[in-house]
């Protein structure tokens, strides 16, 4: 296995000089992208020709975003589609390569992510794949009663199990931890054999509080820089789609990404800015690229062009514009800090049923859904069937208003 | 002589009229205006004594050279003697900014004052109790007083909970469930210890839950909730709290 903290060895299913798409390393390995020098420069820049009005620089944009429109939800899924997370299961796979549970090794194996990083698919995946159990959260009843029943797992065997949703067995209540603490203890222990456990990162920063053994063998899937990301969005972009689009920056006219471009083509300022904003979270990345597509209204004669795109090659490629990446929207100063509570919970457990929220909360139910109603119509929460959540476009802005706080952060936030 | 007398008489009806009649004006107002007019009363008031005085003076005094010196020299005296606090204060107002046993945003406990310091002036700090109540407190304290400050310009300020529970029970059980209560509270920073301690009194066992909340200004709704959850839960548990005092302890 080569999970053991600076011991690992990146899995390597690529060409020497090309890291991999998919890598999974220890936490401390993990590398959240960050600005590059070039665009700091860039940013200064633009402050100085803020206060320079006699510019004779064009600063007006290729193409105002007024005059574009949001891709068509079928051209939107067949150029994004869902991702193909075969790679992920082979890097997680050559990760776990010769790791078996056995005497003097860890007996689990957690895998931890960021929201939307997709590592719970992934888990469920590789568990289908291998046809090995899947064992699913307790319900929050069972939780909060301690109900221990759901402890006693299928008898311990020589295949791994999987646990991918560790965050959904604790609730941050009096009576919410034992529950977890005790399959922690028994997981670790042995009892059940070889497992592997998928944590959300927020709620891992928090359970290692509640149950603080140290967990050697952690795995995070490695941040998606500008390089990982464009091979990524242009794997994504043809997978669906036979016409190579080419996808440019709506402020510039730059070319983006292309889907015809040479693998080691450079790597567009556009598409770094995206890793960065992402913070290397590839599902937090997708989200905001779905949201920045943009295409101009369709005439006649685009219609021809796009038909004889096929055969004229990629400088008669139809154009895919990318729009400014929107800003993350801020929550609201709060004097009774009722707003960073709410969101710290909903990042703490992935999100929340709404009846439970009162339960965890020192506040009223009143007051709690005058703040979700007040945060979603900031677009800073959403509800799916009184399930809130935090909006994926407003992750950074609520983990960055977290933090200002001094409230406990996930540790791959970087 | 008459002249000194109508003077004395003048200034005391003039201050006299001023306390009754400023502060009926005032009872007419019912906004910021209510607080000047107020305000004005010992302003006016000194300044009747100060020109009662000046006029007083010369029908004393013989206004010459050797009289002028020896009666500013009495005043200066006396205003020394009634301004060194004034001026111990300046100067351990000076200290204070270099030693700095407190600054803005420390909770302080101070003369018997506890609160969070809002500002510190040349010759005061302003401390606001959680009753927000303002505090003017000269600085000259710090020369003989103590002064407790509970975060010394961090966010670390520790809060303790007490529990009073009846010493028939399991101690461990109560410290694990004392230790979830605080871990599960939203107002705790996970980033510092927690520690559960507890001492056997002749009523029964105290329990101190020591913890430090996220922000110090949530030190008093931090200790309402894990006084509130963990009273609930231990209830629920079977626990019972120690009711009696030594005294019917003793009985």
């Amino acid at each position: 296995m080569t999970t053991q903290r600076g011991t690992h060895q990146p899995a390597t299913n690529t060409t020497d000089d090309v890291p991999p798409l998919w890598e999974f390393v220890s936490p401390g390995a993990f590398v959240a992208p960050r600005s590059s020098s070039e665009q700091i420069v860039r940013r200064w820049g633009a402050i100085k020709r803020l206060f320079k009005r006699d510019s004779a620089v064009d600063e007006s944009p290729f193409k105002l975003e007024s005059e574009l429109q949001r891709l068509p939800d079928d051209l939107l899924h067949r150029l994004t589609g869902p991702v193909d997370w075969s790679g992920a299961l082979s890097a997680l796979s050559e990760s776990l390569n010769g790791w078996s549970g056995s005497a003097g090794e860890p007996q689990v194996v957690f895998v931890v992510g960021p929201p939307w990083n997709g590592q719970t698919d992934i888990l469920r995946a590789w568990a289908a794949a291998r046809q090995v159990p899947c064992i699913e959260a307790p319900g929050y009843v069972d939780i909060l009663q301690q109900n221990r029943t759901w402890l006693q797992l299928p008898e311990a065997t020589n295949h791994p199990w999987v646990m991918p949703e560790l965050e959904r067995c604790y609730l941050r209540h009096a009576e919410g931890l034992d529950l977890v603490r005790h399959f922690l203890e028994q997981a670790m222990r042995g009892t059940y054999g070889p497992g592997i456990i998928g944590c959300d990162s927020w709620a891992w920063a928090y359970l290692q509080h509640v149950w603080p053994a140290e967990c050697s063998s952690v795995l995070a899937l490695q941040g998606f820089d500008g390089a990982r990301l464009t091979r990524l969005l242009r794997q994504l972009s043809v997978a669906q789609i036979s016409t190579p689009y080419c996808f440019k920056n709506a402020s510039n006219g730059h070319t983006v990404l292309c889907a015809e471009d040479e693998p080691d083509a450079q790597v567009s300022a556009a598409i770094v800015q995206l890793a960065v904003r992402a913070r290397g979270n590839v599902g937090l990345a997708l989200h905001y690229w779905r949201n920045a597509l943009r295409s101009e209204p369709e005439s006649a004669e685009d219609k021809e062009s796009d038909a004889n795109a096929d055969e004229a090659g990629v400088d008669n490629a139809p154009t895919v514009w990318v729009a400014a990446l929107p800003a993350s929207p801020i929550p609201p100063d709060d004097d009774t800090d009722l707003i960073a509570f709410i969101l710290h919970t909903l990042l703490l457990h992935r999100g929340m049923p709404e009846e439970l929220l009162p339960r965890v909360l020192p506040m009223s139910r009143q007051h709690i859904m005058a703040a979700l109603l007040r945060l979603r119509r900031l677009e800073i929460v959403e509800e799916h069937e009184q399930f809130w959540y935090i909006a994926p476009l407003a992750y950074v802005g609520a983990s960055t208003y977290l933090r200002e706080r001094n409230y406990l952060l996930d540790q791959l936030w970087g | 002589m008459l002249q000194l007398a109508l003077i004395l008489a003048g200034a005391i009806v003039s201050i006299v009229v001023l306390q009754k009649v400023l502060p009926w004006i005032a009872a007419q107002l019912h906004d910021q205006r209510r607080h000047f007019i107020l305000a004005l009363v010992p302003l006016l008031r000194l300044i009747i004594i100060v020109a009662a005085f000046l006029f007083s003076v010369p029908l004393v005094i013989e206004p010459s050279l050797q009289n002028m010196v020896a009666l500013f020299g009495s005043l200066g005296l006396a205003l020394g003697f009634a301004l060194k606090d004034y001026a111990s204060s300046l100067i351990a107002g000076v200290v204070a900014t270099g030693e700095r046993p407190y600054r803005n945003g420390d909770w302080i406990g101070i003369d018997g004052v506890y609160g969070e310091v809002t500002h510190v002036g040349l010759r005061t700090v302003q401390v606001t109790s959680a009753d927000d109540t303002l505090y003017h407190v000269p600085h000259l304290k710090i020369w003989n007083e103590v002064v407790a400050n509970a975060n010394n310009g961090t966010l670390r300020l520790q809060a303790v909970t007490d529990f009073y529970l009846d010493p028939c029970h399991d101690g461990d059980q109560a410290r694990e469930i004392l230790y979830d209560v605080v871990l599960s509270s939203a107002y705790v920073s996970l980033k510092e210890p927690v520690a559960v301690v507890l001492k056997e009194e002749p009523w029964g066992t105290h329990y101190r839950v020591k913890a430090y909340p996220v922000d110090p200004q949530q030190q008093f709704s931090f200790i309402s909730d894990v006084s509130i959850r963990g009273r609930e839960i231990l209830q629920k548990r079977g626990f019972e709290f120690a009711r009696g005092t030594l005294a019917s302890a003793m009985e």
